[in-house]
């Protein structure tokens, strides 16, 4: 069941990617630089989602220290940058390597915890690391902060440009790399994991081992992330990656949906493009724009619990359904093939996943 | 199914050359020979700026309605030059990245002629290349960073307002070495750049005599409350107190003291001296005699001070507040900041003329010499040069009395002082 | 030594404040099994609907019991409309709704009452008893009383009335609870209405001591949250003794490590939540989770 569900999504993420890939160049061209300046912001927190959809949807695991990890990446690339003389793109994997040593660290302990004392103990991370920050001054220049000169551009492209792109791509290709490693058996004894610790457990799979690793990759991404922040902003301080910014990408995981692969891109446009258009509302807006972030974020999470890539899906069905049904049979084989089997295998997944944390937690 | 594909990118390009032709056609904006005048009209000129007005600062978030207000006044009284002013205040929330981006909407797509007031060290410094390479001026930023006026020469568009802490802190000094000879001085410090930018002014002002702070003791702005560095503070037998410290802290501090039965001689920051906080003080500890005797510095007024309500500023102010800000708290000092920060700006923006530039803006800034704006203490001076870009270097030494700030009646500046920093 | 005894006494104190927010984490974690992070925000909002009932010119008592009454209602509320959807979906959804919560009570209070820091009245005297040296203030009794008798008070409901007696069975076993009759959906919302009863005693007692403003339970929450955790989040009684732990701890670990020890007194309340909960996730008191597979 699941490998045919997998057969589907690999043709169609080929044409989805072809497509995105159009679709994500052509703003970079097309739109005025302060929008494609904006969106390579998003492009960083698709980023930071990702590491963190991966954690939370696929091992279970909560984390609302997703800006410690970005703090790790974001500083050790903005120390490299602006200290020791490196190229900035030089200090992405390294940005991400380290996070990924700190993501271990923690993860170790971590997988010991489920459900709210592991949001808890990652919560407590999120607060400690500004503070952390600003004591080791040596290495950080305390509350303030590092100046980075963000790197040049790249051929004729605006600074603009070229950062939009490279957010967007590093974006992209580690996508694609996680749905690869879904895919396969790290997917398959992650998510075993994470429907059931006990059965994972006892198909011999060393559960503690995939938490840690998961709570690695998430990092990874998160520590990218961070490092491509400090490039964005110029600038690294304790106050970038406040307990606000791990709150910023947990949401963002939530309202684009945790059991998808489009869930980061939704959620990143929103989170980035949210507080910033909520100003825009004329008197509750100006007034207090985080009654309204509150208010969306409720009715997200109420209204369509699987988030906005699990509405698109649903959407997507429903338009699907729709053609089955009035389309002549004679369109070939294709036709028959039935969309909603993929739905259904997603909601399955996603309803056994509640059935097991509501049991869990009784 | 391949037809559905390629039609939309088909589509793609014909909007992308489309788009890329229209790009070549365009001149480069607002380049005039003479120089930039982007966001100036015949009728308005747009600014903009960001502040805390949501998280951890944003007690500070009622500056930029005092600002408002004032434009607006000026605006109904004619504008300048004949234009109004257009004036845009987005929410940063206090975060850096927030500021960056937020700096370039406002530069990039509502192209602003300059930001003006932007609030916070940290979140200006991380937007103060950006503004610079762009020669977008950042006007009269709202920080006490004594860097704004030592780097001019590596960051020429920008300029703050604020006397520096430094400032404040060695026209302190200068004081206990006056009038306190011996005293042990214990400080009570926010630990990052504003309580160290203090402490090192103390030092530096205190000189030989630094020996006499016995006891140093920071806080986080994290802390719930200050009670165990006050108890520290009393046990190290100091008996003059330096509270560099935001309103939460200090009014801690002084109710602690009280309560423990500590009487130190306090010495308190300006950043927390309005009459609105030492009634807070009063109030909680239950007596006037909390605050009895605190020595702060002054140079703007305080509209919740009975002493400066005969001056014609706290007359205007009211006024204002009146008209454009109906039912908000006049007693709260901050609009007062917001208000006497727009008169520079808007002095600034009358000064570079009817022809309005930003290189004119900049000008203009870099050759003040304002004796007149109403919202500071009479006598106060906002003075820059082509090589002096400290605004305001006068503050006056005055102690709480039954609740009520006096000024001691002697201006002291510290310009000399402050100008020898740019030169280390 | 009596810098030390009047750091312990201090830490008392903050312990006190801590204490009297845990209980509330306490009462929500009881009833459902998750930590509603909207806690602190809920109790602050409630802190300025008795300021503004004070600011009409009622006198404290009234004042005081009517926010308390507030309180529950606001309980009540947010619970039978935002939590109740989510209360048996993923706890994920639930963490998340109480933040969507705590942003949005939060910016409210920001709207309505602004950002200026108020001073907010204390019951107690504002007088200071000095044993030895060492300077006690009434306020500070007052905040570790009241947290006590906020504790004596949930375990007599809990052990003694029905009604707590109804709601442990709900919350242990929601199933056999609604087949016995007992109507669980009202048991958890009774649960976040005492919860948010417990923070307005808290709010109005912290109040006075670091003034209110918007922020001002934010972090308190956060030590509250220590305490709580390290008291076994199950626990009164932890509670308190977890809050007197973490106000003596964090003050010592402020005095005695120098500057660097007094900047991350914070650091210290963090690290204590995650040693307790890698360590012993039932912290000191609560029962060890059993979990159903």
């Amino acid at each position: 069941m699941r490998g045919a569900l997998l057969a589907i999504r690999r043709r169609r993420l080929l044409l989805l990617g072809a497509a995105a890939l159009c679709l994500l160049a052509t703003p970079a061209l097309l739109l005025p630089d302060f929008v494609t300046y904006d969106l390579a912001y998003a492009g960083v927190y698709a980023i930071a989602i990702l590491g963190l959809v991966l954690l939370t949807g696929f091992s279970g695991q909560i984390s609302l220290g997703q800006g410690a990890f970005m703090a790790v990446g974001g500083y050790a690339s903005a120390i490299l940058v602006a200290t020791s003389g490196w190229s900035f793109y030089l200090t992405l994997p390294v940005a991400g390597v380290l996070a990924t040593v700190v993501g271990i660290v923690v993860g170790i302990p971590a997988a010991r915890l489920t459900g709210i004392y592991l949001a808890l103990a990652t919560f407590a991370l999120s607060l400690a690391a500004p503070a952390l920050l600003k004591e080791a001054v040596p290495l950080t220049n305390g509350a303030r902060g590092i100046v980075v000169s963000s790197a040049s551009p790249v051929g004729p492209l605006s600074q603009e440009q070229s950062q939009y792109l490279l957010c967007w791509g590093v974006a992209g290709v580690l996508l694609v790399v996680a749905v690869n490693l879904l895919r396969g058996r790290f997917g398959r004894a992650l998510m075993a994991v994470r429907d059931s610790e006990a059965a994972a457990r006892s198909s011999g799979i060393n559960v503690p081992l995939y938490r840690a690793a998961a709570f690695g990759i998430s990092a990874f991404c998160a520590g990218v992330a961070g490092a491509l922040l400090s490039d964005l902003a110029g600038f690294v301080n304790p106050d970038s990656f406040g307990p606000q910014l791990s709150i910023s990408v947990l949401v963002g995981a939530v309202v684009g949906g945790v059991g998808s692969m489009l869930g980061p891109v939704l959620g990143a446009l929103f989170v980035e493009f949210l507080p910033i258009r909520a100003q825009d509302i004329p008197r509750i807006g100006t007034a207090a724009p985080a009654v309204i972030e509150g208010l969306l974020l409720i009715l997200v999470v109420l209204m369509a619990p699987t988030g906005l890539a699990g509405l698109l899906a649903r959407a997507r069905g429903w338009a699907r359904g729709w053609v089955v049904r009035h389309r002549p049979r004679a369109t070939g084989p294709r036709g028959v093939e039935p969309p909603p089997a993929e739905l259904r295998g997603v909601a399955m997944v996603i309803d056994a996943r509640v059935a097991e944390e509501t049991e869990v937690r009784q | 199914m391949r037809h559905r594909h390629r039609r939309p990118l088909r589509a793609v390009v014909a909007t992308m050359a489309l788009t890329l032709s229209a790009c070549g056609g365009g001149a480069p904006s607002g380049a005039a020979p003479h120089g930039d005048s982007t966001g100036v009209t015949a009728s308005s000129i747009a600014l903009g700026t960001t502040f805390a007005l949501s998280g951890p600062a944003s007690a500070y978030g009622v500056i930029p309605k005092g600002t408002q207000a004032y434009f607006q006044y000026v605006n109904d009284h004619g504008g300048v030059n004949g234009r109004k002013i257009d004036y845009r205040v987005l929410d940063d929330g206090y975060s850096p990245p927030q500021t960056v981006q937020l700096t370039r909407q406002l530069v990039q797509q509502d192209r602003v002629f300059a930001m003006v007031g932007g609030f916070g060290t940290q979140q200006q410094m991380a937007v103060r290349q950006y503004l610079n390479d762009r020669r977008v001026p950042q006007l009269f930023v709202t920080s006490g960073a004594a860097t704004w006026a030592t780097d001019y020469h590596q960051f020429p568009w920008s300029i703050s307002w604020l006397p520096t802490f430094a400032t404040e802190s060695m026209i302190d000094a200068g004081y206990v070495k006056r009038t306190l000879p011996g005293a042990r001085i214990g400080v009570l410090y926010q630990n990052d750049d504003f309580g160290q930018d203090y402490l090192t002014g103390l030092e530096r002002g205190m000189g030989d005599a630094t020996r006499q702070i016995i006891d140093r003791e920071p806080y986080d702005v994290s802390a719930a409350d200050v009670s165990s560095q006050v108890a520290r503070l009393r046990g190290s037998g100091a008996d003059t107190l330096f509270i560099f410290a935001t309103a939460r802290f200090a009014i801690q501090t002084m109710v602690s003291a009280y309560k423990l039965g500590w009487h130190p001689r306090t010495l308190l920051s300006y950043t927390s001296a309005a009459s609105t906080i030492i009634d807070a003080v009063d109030r909680a500890a239950g007596s006037v005699d909390a605050t009895e005797g605190i020595t702060s510095v002054g140079f703007e007024l305080d509209p919740g001070n009975p002493a400066d309500a005969s001056l014609p500023g706290t007359g205007l102010y009211q006024q204002i507040m009146g008209r454009y800000l109906p039912g908000a708290d006049q007693s709260n000092v901050f609009y007062l900041t917001g208000m006497s920060n727009a008169y520079m700006v808007v002095d600034a923006l009358r000064r570079a003329g009817a022809d309005l530039t930003r290189e004119g803006l900049m000008r203009a800034a870099a050759s003040m010499s304002e004796p007149a704006n109403p919202f500071l203490l009479p006598g106060v001076v906002a003075r820059t040069t082509a090589t002096d870009h400290f605004p305001i270097t006068q503050m006056e030494i005055g102690h709480f009395h039954k609740g009520i700030f006096q000024l001691s009646g002697a201006l002291e500046d510290t310009r000399s002082a402050m100008l020898s920093l740019v030169a280390h | 030594m009596r810098q030390l005894a009047q750091q312990v006494v201090s830490g008392l104190a903050s312990g006190g404040i801590f204490a009297s927010l845990a209980l509330a984490f306490v009462l929500v974690h009881r009833a459902m099994g998750v930590v509603n992070f909207a806690q602190g925000e809920i109790a602050m909002f409630t802190t300025f609907i008795a300021w503004s009932l004070l600011e009409t010119g009622m006198p404290y008592a009234a004042a005081f019991l009517l926010a308390v009454v507030a309180a529950f209602a606001i309980g009540v509320g947010v619970e039978r409309t935002v939590i109740r959807p989510v209360e048996r979906g993923p706890v994920l959804a639930t963490v998340i709704v109480t933040i969507g919560l705590a942003t949005v009570f939060n910016g409210l209070a920001g709207a309505i009452w602004l950002y200026m820091l108020k001073a907010f009245p204390s019951p107690f005297p504002a007088r200071t008893v000095t044993v030895d040296g060492v300077a006690i203030s009434d306020q500070d009794l007052g905040l570790i009383g009241t947290s006590l008798v906020v504790m004596v008070l949930m375990y007599a409901f809990f052990q003694h009335t029905r009604i707590g007696l109804v709601m442990r069975a709900a919350a242990l076993d929601p199933v056999t609870s609604r087949l016995l009759g007992v109507r669980v959906g009202w048991m958890l919302a009774l649960g976040w209405g005492l919860a948010a009863m417990v923070g307005a005693v808290s709010g109005m007692m912290v109040a006075p001591v670091v003034f209110l403003e918007p922020n001002f339970m934010q972090t308190v929450a956060i030590y509250a949250l220590a305490a709580a955790v390290l008291g076994g989040i199950d626990s009164a009684l932890g509670a308190v003794i977890g809050g007197a732990v973490v106000g003596v701890t964090v003050n010592l670990v402020g005095t005695y490590l120098g500057s660097i020890g007094a900047s991350l007194r914070l650091v210290v309340a963090l690290a204590i939540i995650i040693c307790v909960l890698v360590v012993r996730p039932s912290g000191l008191l609560g029962r060890p989770d059993a979990q159903r597979v």
